[in-house]
């Protein structure tokens, strides 16, 4: 259940945003579910996406092997999902409380005082660790996938890293730019939303 | 509460922090180097005229040699298309800047059926499939270049055929 509607919402999500290249939600959910309900739901969410966006996608239809590597590099935000949230860190995000600082310096006007309360209770310090381990996991997925491109297509395993590794570097840019976004601001406000429901591992304190 | 959160874990904010650096400096030199070597007029450039060799070939049988001797050199390969034929293409902006080419001459793009884009490499003399659009392609490099309306079931190019029927191809020039 939890893989499918997951799956339909990235598949939607990354329908919708076809035309902004690298720019996908679908790494942040495969995150999100690694990060709740554990690693091998993650994986399948991540590996069910794949074989439908990889193979009925207007940009072109991926081959085996390509399908096989991005299939791979996307189990990676499972991966970093799923050991987050058993690292002391993760454990504590998930339950950490809003912060009291952030009406110093947005809660003044009238106007930001709501904005401001929503910036509190989505708490920088949480955004800043989800940021920081979606860039991580982003940039291993387009090191893989950027290598995986030109495999064949050079004559060394070093060349093809390098190649790929640099004409890929726009679309690299770009895609690690809108996933720590997205990382920072989806990911936590949907782990949030996910306790309160008593949705998830931390919720039901299997963690503890 | 989240500056005592960072202090207890000193160690794991240290790590990331520092590994998010890493990444940014190096993705920051691969894109600086990507930007270098596709810069609108790549060096040899001294603003003098080329001739460039290009094939059409519709895939029903029918192509034609266009060649143009009159081509400025910090022109790039999309420019020249646009100059000799009739092209439809979907732009897309920063960071990549590029057009894919969905029809030429009234030919467009369906389902398995699109514009391949190919070049001469001179050093071994035969067909190659480029790996970058045609914005990314100056004259520097090449000059016999082709597109050719084909179908292909994979994305992988050492599967395609050239342009030239019987022609010699090549995966690395």
């Amino acid at each position: 259940m939890i893989v499918s509607v997951f799956t339909a919402l990235s598949l939607a999500t990354n329908y919708a945003l076809i035309g902004f290249q690298n720019v996908k939600l679908m790494d942040t959910l495969v995150f999100i579910v690694a990060f709740l309900f554990g690693v091998r739901l993650g994986i399948g969410v991540a590996v069910s996406t794949w074989l439908v966006y990889g193979l009925v996608n207007p940009n072109g239809v991926d081959g085996p092997i390509i399908l096989s590597f991005l299939i791979l590099g996307e189990c990676f935000y499972a991966f970093s999902g799923a050991i987050l949230s058993r690292t002391s860190v993760g454990q504590e995000l998930s339950i950490m409380k809003p912060t009291d600082y952030s009406s110093r310096i947005t809660g003044r006007i009238g106007v930001f005082r709501k904005l401001g309360r929503r910036i509190r209770k989505l708490n920088p310090a949480r955004s800043l660790v989800f940021a920081l381990v979606g860039l991580q996991a982003t940039f291993c997925y387009d090191l893989l996938t950027n290598f995986a491109s030109w495999l064949f297509l050079t004559t060394s395993l070093y060349q093809a890293f390098i190649i790929g590794n640099i004409i890929g570097a726009p679309f690299s840019v770009a895609h690690e730019g809108s996933n720590t976004i997205f990382f920072a601001t989806v990911a936590p406000a949907v782990i949030v939303a996910a306790r309160r429901m008593g949705i998830g591992f931390h919720s039901r304190g299997r963690l503890k | 509460m989240r500056f005592n959160f960072i202090s207890q874990h000193k160690a794991f904010f240290s790590i990331t922090i520092l590994l998010a650096a890493i990444i940014v400096a190096v993705q920051g030199s691969a894109y600086y180097y990507y930007q270098k070597s596709n810069s609108a007029c790549p060096s040899p450039c001294q603003g003098s005229n080329i001739r460039v060799e290009t094939l059409i070939n519709y895939g029903n049988g029918t192509s034609q040699w266009l060649n143009r001797t009159n081509i400025s050199s910090n022109w790039n390969f999309y420019d020249l298309t646009n100059n000799i034929t009739k092209v439809q293409a979907t732009y897309y902006g920063p960071p990549t800047s590029e057009h894919l080419v969905t029809g030429i001459n009234g030919v467009q793009s369906n389902g398995q059926y699109f514009w391949s884009l190919w070049a001469v490499c001179e050093k071994s003399n035969a067909w190659i499939a480029t790996s970058v659009g045609a914005d990314a392609i100056h004259f520097t490099t090449y000059h016999t270049l082709a597109w050719y309306f084909q179908a292909a079931n994979s994305q992988d190019s050492s599967n395609w055929n050239p342009p030239v029927s019987g022609a010699a191809k090549v995966t690395v020039c």
